[in-house]
């Protein structure tokens, strides 16, 4: 038993050495990680120097061959050529002092720029100011358009007034693709009348445009962390959900408004904050009355097939309304973040996780076939925001949704005799969205106070929404920190219970012990207390507690014997023990041929008790007789 | 030979890209599952799909010379032209390893016979399952929404009327009469979607044994049992969603 703990504590000491050492080699691989970039930026900077002061030296050595030049043809008099010549000296000279003169400076600039800040230089076309009032704090990762983006923060003198902008590069020295520049410049005038491009700047080989900065996390992780626990959405995170959704639409309304569709919309171009839910990448935003053919373009998944089909037709982009292929995608979305996974099968997309029947309606709605689907977000949003003006969005059903009165009341009123149709007393007193529009129109007077009301209703909602976002992003880091603790935890006990299994087993199978037999399996027991005379030698068990062998020479002593300690006649008698898992039928006999050989009247063993620790038992063997009883209690 | 079948036949020799966008997105997911399938691992979920628009694009090059009234079933055709597609994948793999080139396995018009004796009974339900998907879809389509809705949440979602009455705030009447709009919209899909992806008799057939002609209770007994196999599968073989699967 002690050997098993033993055991346990050596393998929890190499588990922790081992986690302590994976800590310490992470710091010293940062650690190395910087000094190399040190060095690497030294190096670079010494080399650009050596550069700078070599150029210098050729432009002052050309400048003095031309200046003498120069004196030769004012000295043969053809004073045009002099006057050429002696202004081409004086460019190499300045060019020289300006290679010279802020040497020190650009040297520390340099070495202090970020790699991101070098390879938006590297993209530019002038070395000096590749995006001017801009300075490149950042990178990000590029997205398939083939262009770079970059963070940048203003410099003095900017006139934009954001804290951080994102910088789209498209070069086409570095492979972007000239169709997809035409398209997005195309897309510039719409996304500045939405105060989504800041200022852009075009050239011969590289366009590049400045957005806002939104700082978060794109919805795909989002999402991802509210279904860390594989149980769908429910509570608080299904309403952050939905407000997250509502953020959407009302984005794609500014959108639709504008007379643009934004043709992409998906997790990845989605960012959550504490504010809220923010639509970025105008790549393919396009103008809803554009006189284009449609393209295939956007994600599977969130794309409508319809859209697919008309552009494989050749459609014009005028003749259909591309505003509900964004509201399919919205849908497409809305699903994504109640099931955790987009809708592979479209329309007939399954839900497994737990979702209210009216958001599922609602997700079907703007799914549906391009006829039937929302003839307008503004519709779905409404949908939207009558689940979650519900206290309890579980209980709402396709009923409460205003589109569905609307359309069961219109469709009822054209069956004859047909006395089924909504009714107030049908709805929940959860959901009164109309209530208040009855209201304001019925009374006058009434109706500046709905609307005081309404507005203060709308700005507690917006206070709640905000922190309950705030309190979802929360919830969701902690599970997130519990969860890797959890697997960290899970990792540690692993390595605890394999090393004490592999242990274990050596102990077990690969050396003869005692450790494994059991004392019941010794034959004709008795616990009659071994009373007798003569030498009785000691077979310590419990080997990490000699304080037991000496109180088991002391019980020997009071019943007559007189108790043998020795360690090598010890070792003799443990070789006569059966293996663990052996069975113990001739196990007396050899113990005794053993007594008998070695001169001895008895043997004496002092094993513990499987089942509780405290306990140790004493085994005595005479020539006779077999005794077994519990001696004293171990501490 | 149903007008309807060689109508769509006609309509892919004609290089129609809306009936190949209409059979790659019908026939698409059997497809990936039986090269999954058969590529046995060595296959990747990419390869898949590139071989899917391989077998398509095949389909396309032997459609001009193809016979569809001697006797071979519509998933044969499409299972032989999938095999090709793999075969040739690997023959070209193996090719890249020595380094020298294999002749890939020519289409010829005979193979049908020799597989037709191969296609296992699994593949011709997910055949027969993605034509009453087929159907479904463009009976969604063609239905009004809220109707579809009903007959979803009545019959696919197995819900009783009364529950599905009050969650759309109507009567039961209403309902029922909802049931009869979307049931009548599914047969006639149904009938058309089978009707244009089958040759022979036995496909033809296949609607009326699964249990599909039959009364209105069977009717509905019967595709909401496909619809729940078809959920069942996919679950098993959809991929869970990813950031790079976005």
């Amino acid at each position: 038993m002690w050997s098993i703990v033993g055991l346990i504590i050596v393998a929890a000491v190499v588990v922790t050495i081992i986690f302590m050492m994976v800590f310490v080699f992470n710091v010293a691989g940062a650690v190395l990680s910087l000094i190399m970039r040190v060095i690497q930026s030294i190096g670079r900077t010494v080399l650009k120097l050596i550069a700078d002061v070599t150029v210098a030296a050729v432009c002052v050595v050309k400048a003095v061959v031309l200046s003498m030049v120069a004196i030769g043809a004012m000295l043969l008099g053809r004073w045009p050529s002099a006057k050429r010549t002696g202004a081409k000296v004086r460019a190499l000279f300045k060019r020289a002092g300006r290679r010279l003169s802020d040497l020190p400076t650009r040297a520390v600039s340099r070495a202090a720029r970020t790699p991101a800040a070098r390879r938006a230089e590297s993209a530019s076309t002038d070395d000096t100011d590749p995006f001017p009032g801009w300075r490149i704090v950042g990178e990000l990762k590029a997205g398939g358009s083939g262009a770079q983006l970059f963070i940048a923060e203003p410099l003095p003198g900017n006139p934009h007034r954001v804290d951080r902008a994102v910088l789209k590069v498209f070069d086409l020295r570095a492979g972007s693709p000239l169709p997809q520049m035409v398209r997005e410049s195309r897309a510039l005038e719409g996304a500045r009348k939405l105060g989504m491009v800041l200022e852009h700047r075009i050239d011969k080989r590289r366009f590049w445009y400045a957005m806002p900065f939104i700082p978060g996390d794109h919805l795909g992780k989002a999402i991802g962390n509210l279904h860390v626990d594989n149980a769908g959405l429910s509570g608080a995170d299904m309403r952050t959900a939905l407000c997250w959704c509502g953020d959407l639409l009302s984005t794609l309304g500014e959108y639709h408004a504008a007379g643009l569709w934004h043709k992409d919309i998906k997790p990845e171009n989605i960012i959550v904050n504490h504010a809220g839910a923010h639509l970025v990448d105008i790549g393919l935003v396009t103008s809803l009355h554009s006189a284009m053919t449609l393209t295939t373009h956007g994600t599977e998944y969130f794309r409508d097939p319809e859209l697919v089909r008309q552009a494989i037709k050749g459609t014009k982009v005028s003749d259909v309304d591309g505003s509900r292929f964004d509201i399919y995608s919205a849908g497409a979305v809305l699903y994504f973040m109640v099931e955790g996974t987009f809708p592979a099968h479209g329309s007939l997309s399954r839900f497994s996780a737990p979702c209210p029947s009216a958001v599922q309606w609602i997700i079907r709605r703007a799914m549906a076939d391009y006829n039937q689907r929302y003839a307008s977000v503004r519709d779905m949003a409404v949908d939207l925001q009558a689940v979650l003006s519900a206290t309890a969005i579980e209980q709402v059903v396709p009923a409460h949704l205003p589109s569905v009165g609307n359309d069961v009341a219109d469709k009822l009123a054209g069956v004859p005799g047909h006395g089924a149709r909504l009714t107030p007393q049908r709805r929940p007193q959860a959901v009164e969205v109309g209530a208040p529009l009855v209201v304001s129109r019925t009374a006058g007077v009434v109706r500046g106070l709905w609307e005081v009301r309404e507005a203060m209703l709308r700005a507690r909602d917006d206070r709640r929404r905000s922190l309950a976002i705030d309190k979802a992003a929360r919830k969701a880091a902690k599970r997130q920190r519990r969860s890797t603790q959890r697997q960290a935890f899970a990792a540690f006990v692993v390595g605890i219970v394999a090393i004490a299994g592999v242990a274990l087993f050596i102990n077990e199978f690969g050396e003869h012990d005692f450790a494994g037999t059991k004392p019941e399996t010794v034959a004709s027991i008795q616990s009659i207390e071994p009373v007798g005379a003569g030498n009785a030698l000691v077979v310590n068990q419990i080997g990490a507690d000699p304080a037991a062998g000496d109180a088991l020479a002391s019980q020997l002593t009071s019943w007559g014997w007189h108790p043998v300690r020795d360690a090598e006649t010890e070792a003799t008698f443990r070789r006569a023990l059966p293996a663990s898992g052996q069975g113990a039928a001739d196990f007396e006999d050899r113990v005794r041929a053993a007594i008998k050989e070695l001169r001895l009247d008895a043997a004496a063993f002092l094993h513990a008790d499987e089942s509780d620790s405290e306990t140790a038992w004493v085994l005595v063997l005479t020539a006779d007789d077999t005794h077994r009883m519990q001696l004293s209690t171990v501490q | 030979m149903q007008h309807l079948t060689t109508t769509f036949v006609r309509r892919l020799r004609d290089r129609d890209e809306a009936a190949w966008f209409e059979l790659w997105q019908v026939f698409g997911p059997v497809l990936r599952g039986t090269l999954m399938r058969w590529g046995n691992g060595r296959v990747g979920m990419e390869t898949v799909r590139d071989l899917s628009q391989e077998t398509l694009t095949s389909l396309s090059k032997s459609i001009d010379t193809f016979d569809p009234t001697r006797g071979v079933r519509f998933s044969t055709w499409l299972l032989a032209i999938a095999r090709h597609a793999l075969s040739d994948e690997m023959d070209r793999r193996m090719a890249l390893k020595r380094n020298k080139g294999r002749k890939p396995v020519l289409l010829q018009d005979d193979w049908a016979a020799d597989l037709a004796k191969t296609v296992d009974r699994d593949y011709e339900r997910r055949v027969f399952e993605a034509k009453v998907e087929a159907a479904i879809r463009r009976a969604e389509a063609d239905t009004e929404f809220v109707a579809f809705e009903v007959y979803r949440m009545r019959v696919l979602d197995g819900r009783s009327g009364k529950d599905v009455a009050e969650q759309m705030g109507v009567s039961q009447p209403t309902i029922s009469r909802h049931l009869s709009t979307a049931r009548a919209q599914l047969r006639l899909r149904l009938s058309e979607t089978v009707s244009t992806w089958s040759f022979t008799q036995q496909e033809q057939q296949e609607a009326e044994e699964a249990g599909l002609g039959g009364d209105d209770a069977l009717f509905d007994e019967a595709l909401a049992e496909i619809w729940h196999a078809v959920a069942r599968r996919t679950a098993l073989l959809d991929p869970p969603c990813t950031e790079d699967a976005l």
